[in-house]
């Protein structure tokens, strides 16, 4: 067990490394800097000069790369070009928006996707799994930003019943806050809802299959616990493998949702700072989320353990 | 009988109480109303917030006239008005300046304003220190010394003539700054306006408050202004619609045809400062040859581009001027659509068989691209193929097409900032224009005292721009606001990139 995790744990670092090296490569490549767009049109060569050395430009990249690498180290993201405040207060800012939103969009998905597969599988072939397949081959094809853009209309637009977009935060009124995550939670959850299902279903109808599965019904177990307990657990190791893998691309999905509602998260955060090349923030915000897939992945490993005990010692 | 006479009277009594009503509700619309909070849409956001040192244009679209003002400012015309100085004398030369300073100003710090304060200002302006990097030096180099005769009273020496003194006073980066101001301009700013700075959600909102010490009696009218920044034209508009904000500020057009025909919205077609200039790099083959740029002059119909691009939003212009500068002439005669003219020019300059360019496009902007699409069929017709490269902005196209060395043939972007015809006197600007007759017209017009020769000195420095096709200016932007209808008395043309709302009130 302790090698298995300390095997797990060092492939972590050397991912996060890996990831560092790269983010900090693909900023130094893309043409423009910060120096440039704090000036646009009006720069000239001596205030563009002055701005650079303020801004600490004139160092050389692998100089920059390592006095970040060793801050990142210490919990010390550095400073915001444009803001002049700290990067992780930057993250944490965000961090209130899309952490809730990812979890938000998360629990719809297996709200929607685990029910439906289920179902689905145990109406296999019959009219239900049909209905069901039809539903996530609808969720699959309309992209995130789409749904999205039509559930304002009908919802803001039209009934106005939930706000357009924006956010208002938690410690000024927390119903707000949530009624603001609502459409966008939604539509990130309708994709990773149509995935899950076709995941839940087909990883039940493999279990379903299985011998164990035809003893507990030969037992005389209702099948309520045969689908439950004997069935559910066993499918939910693809299962899992798929939700570590759905969080990523929650991530990423959010950063387009963001977008579409004006939510004020870690992705619109990126976006902007991208188009800003406000550099110690995009590599702020990417070392984390990278962080935090990677956490969640090997997490998901040593559930594996829990689920199946032979997993381990492979 | 006597039953219908009956009822036609009451009928008769409500219409006159109705009539009442609307009378009395009616005239209640038309004053200005006390109160709310005015939710303005921005589509970028600005890095620092000192006026002086960050882009002109983003800063100001916040600040200007709200948070911070000048000696003189701009009205909703374009004209110059006095703002922090109440009157100016000059001598009959126009290099001896004194201004006359409002008394019983305060800044939102609390600290009386002064003329230490002026000078202040107009020193940092020209200051050669390295921490601060001043973006426009340029508009204070005249100014030879600023002394403060009283508290009230400044005066300014110039060492020669220049006929947009008061203008370049009336600029966003003149705006006067605290002396004594401890805090950090980029981060919070302290200024003498109607509000004063509240906070700022960085990446997503800037908020203002009432200024209740203002100087001039019930002004403002607002409460506060709250401006989000939402670059997505598509997610501003569901925002207004939805009514969960009031103004879009310097909205794109493609919303415009939609917010028209919305009863809850009110669209104003006004102009703006903003040119939208086809570039063509003057330093390099083929476009250093001025029959390739006539022939790109000849290949274009600036109506058909604004039809087509911009839904018929946006005025023709013919040269680098804004229809709403009192300097403003008409150039756009000087070439009109001619296939053959432009056909044959290209094959007059080697090109008889075609000619291949490369387009660099910011596709920030959604007015550069489908304008591009537009130039690029127009020129296709006259045998110049066109490719279209998108560039993100700022950073990629400034490194490419901006800055040394100049590594483009061909862009479309607009250049919002107000009376700027200068540049073309810069040979290192990206345009790669020069020409001695621009230069001393352009020198003759800012040191003319009279303003209609000065008027006439700026119409043939617009005219030799037009004439060389230094670059091919193609319309004014449409200013394209989009408004809550209750929102009152916003500009309704922007002669500087700014959102004043000092005078804006909302209907209840």
């Amino acid at each position: 067990m302790l090698s298995f995790f300390a095997r797990r744990f060092f492939s972590l670092i050397i991912t996060l490394w890996l990831v560092s090296v790269l983010i900090f490569a693909v900023l130094q490549i893309i043409p423009g800097d910060p120096a440039m767009v704090v000036l646009g049109l009006q720069a000239n060569p001596e205030t563009l000069a002055k701005v650079r050395e303020q801004m600490g430009l004139n160092d050389p990249p692998l100089t920059r790369y390592m006095g970040w690498l060793t801050g990142a180290f210490t919990g010390n993201f550095g400073e915001s070009l444009n803001y002049s405040v700290p990067v992780w207060d930057l993250i944490a800012q965000r961090l209130v928006v899309t952490g809730p939103l990812t979890l938000f969009a998360m629990t719809l998905t297996l709200l929607i996707a685990l029910p439906l597969g289920i179902f689905a599988a145990s109406k296999h072939r019959k009219i239900g799994d049909y209905g069901t397949m039809l539903f996530s081959q609808i969720g699959l094809a309309v992209p995130t930003f789409w749904a999205g853009i039509l559930l304002m209309i009908l919802f803001s637009v039209q009934l106005h019943w939930l706000p357009s977009g924006g956010f208002t935060y938690w410690d000024e009124n927390p119903i707000e806050s949530i009624r603001h995550l609502i459409l966008p939670a939604l539509s990130l959850s309708l994709v990773q809802a149509a995935v899950l299902t076709r995941m839940t279903r087909s990883a039940m109808l493999e279990v379903l299959n299985e011998d164990y599965i035809t003893t507990a019904r030969s037992k005389g177990l209702v099948d309520r616990i045969v689908v439950y307990k004997h069935g559910l657990k066993n499918a939910f190791i693809s299962i899992l493998t798929l939700l570590g893998l759905q969080l990523g691309q929650l991530l990423a999905g959010a950063i387009i949702i963001e977008f579409v509602f004006h939510l004020p998260g870690m992705g619109d955060l990126v976006l902007k700072s991208i188009s800003q090349r406000d550099l110690p923030v995009v590599q702020g915000i990417v070392l984390f989320i990278a962080a935090v897939i990677v956490i969640v992945n090997f997490t998901v490993d040593l559930l594996y353990g829990y689920l199946d005990p032979r997993i381990r010692y492979e | 009988m006597r039953n219908r006479f009956k009822l036609s009277k009451t009928v008769l009594l409500l219409a006159v109480a109705l009539m009442l009503v609307n009378l009395v509700s009616d005239s209640q619309a038309q004053g200005p109303v006390s109160g709310g909070v005015l939710r303005v849409v921005v589509s970028a956001e600005p890095q620092g917030l000192d006026p002086t040192t960050n882009t002109a244009a983003v800063v100001d679209r916040i600040f200007y006239n709200n948070t911070y003002e000048g000696l003189t400012k701009l009205d909703r015309n374009g004209s110059v008005v006095p703002g922090l100085a109440e009157s100016w004398t000059f001598s009959d030369d126009g290099l001896n300046w004194t201004f006359n300073l409002r008394q019983g100003v305060t800044f939102h710090d609390g600290s009386a304003f002064t003329a230490a304060d002026v000078v202040f200002t107009i020193e940092r302006n020209q200051t050669t220190d390295e921490s601060i990097a001043i973006v426009n030096p340029r508009f204070y180099e005249a100014i030879e010394s600023v002394v403060a005769a009283d508290d009230h009273t400044v005066n300014m020496t110039l060492s020669t003539f220049d006929s947009s003194f008061l203008f370049n006073l009336a600029r966003g980066d003149s705006a006067i700054l605290s002396a004594n101001y401890a805090g950090d301009l980029n981060a919070a700013p302290n200024g003498t306006g109607p509000f004063s700075f509240v906070e700022r959600v960085p990446a997503s909102s800037l908020t203002l408050t009432k200024n209740e010490n203002y100087y001039i009696e019930g002004l403002p009218y607002l409460d506060g202004v709250v401006f989000s920044f939402i670059p997505d034209p598509t997610a501003a508009f569901s925002a207004i619609q939805a009514g969960d904000v009031d103004v879009l500020a310097r909205s794109n057009v493609e919303n415009a045809p939609a917010a028209a025909d919305d009863p809850n919205l009110t669209v104003f077609n006004g102009a703006s400062t903003g040119e939208v200039i086809l570039s063509m790099n003057n330093r390099s083959a083929p476009f250093n040859d001025k029959r390739v740029r006539q022939a790109v002059a000849y290949a274009l119909n600036r109506q058909d581009i604004i039809d087509i691009a911009q839904f018929g939003f946006g005025v023709p212009v013919g040269s680098h001027m804004s229809p709403v500068n009192e300097n403003y002439v008409d150039t756009t005669w000087r070439y009109q659509q001619d296939q053959d003219k432009a056909r044959a020019l290209l094959a007059e300059a080697g090109f008889a068989d075609g000619l291949n360019v490369v387009m660099k496009i910011p596709s920030t902007f959604s007015y550069a691209t489908s304008t591009a699409q537009v130039v690029q069929q127009m020129m296709a017709d006259v045998g110049i193929t066109a490719e279209i490269q998108l560039v993100d902005f700022p950073g990629q196209w400034l490194e490419e097409v901006f800055f040394d060395p100049w590594d483009y043939q061909m862009s479309i972007i607009a250049h919002v900032e107000e009376f700027d015809i200068g540049i073309y006197s810069n040979p290192n600007y990206y345009y790669g224009y020069s020409s001695a007759a621009f230069d001393e017209a352009l020198a003759r017009a800012q040191s003319e005292p009279d303003p209609e020769e000065r008027k006439q000195l700026y119409a043939i420095a617009q005219f030799l721009i037009a004439e060389d096709v230094a670059t091919f200016p193609m319309y004014e932007l449409s200013n394209a606001l989009i408004l809550r209808s209750n929102v009152q008395n916003f500009w309704e043309d922007a002669p500087i990139p700014a959102a004043d709302v000092s005078e804006v009130w909302i209907n209840p």
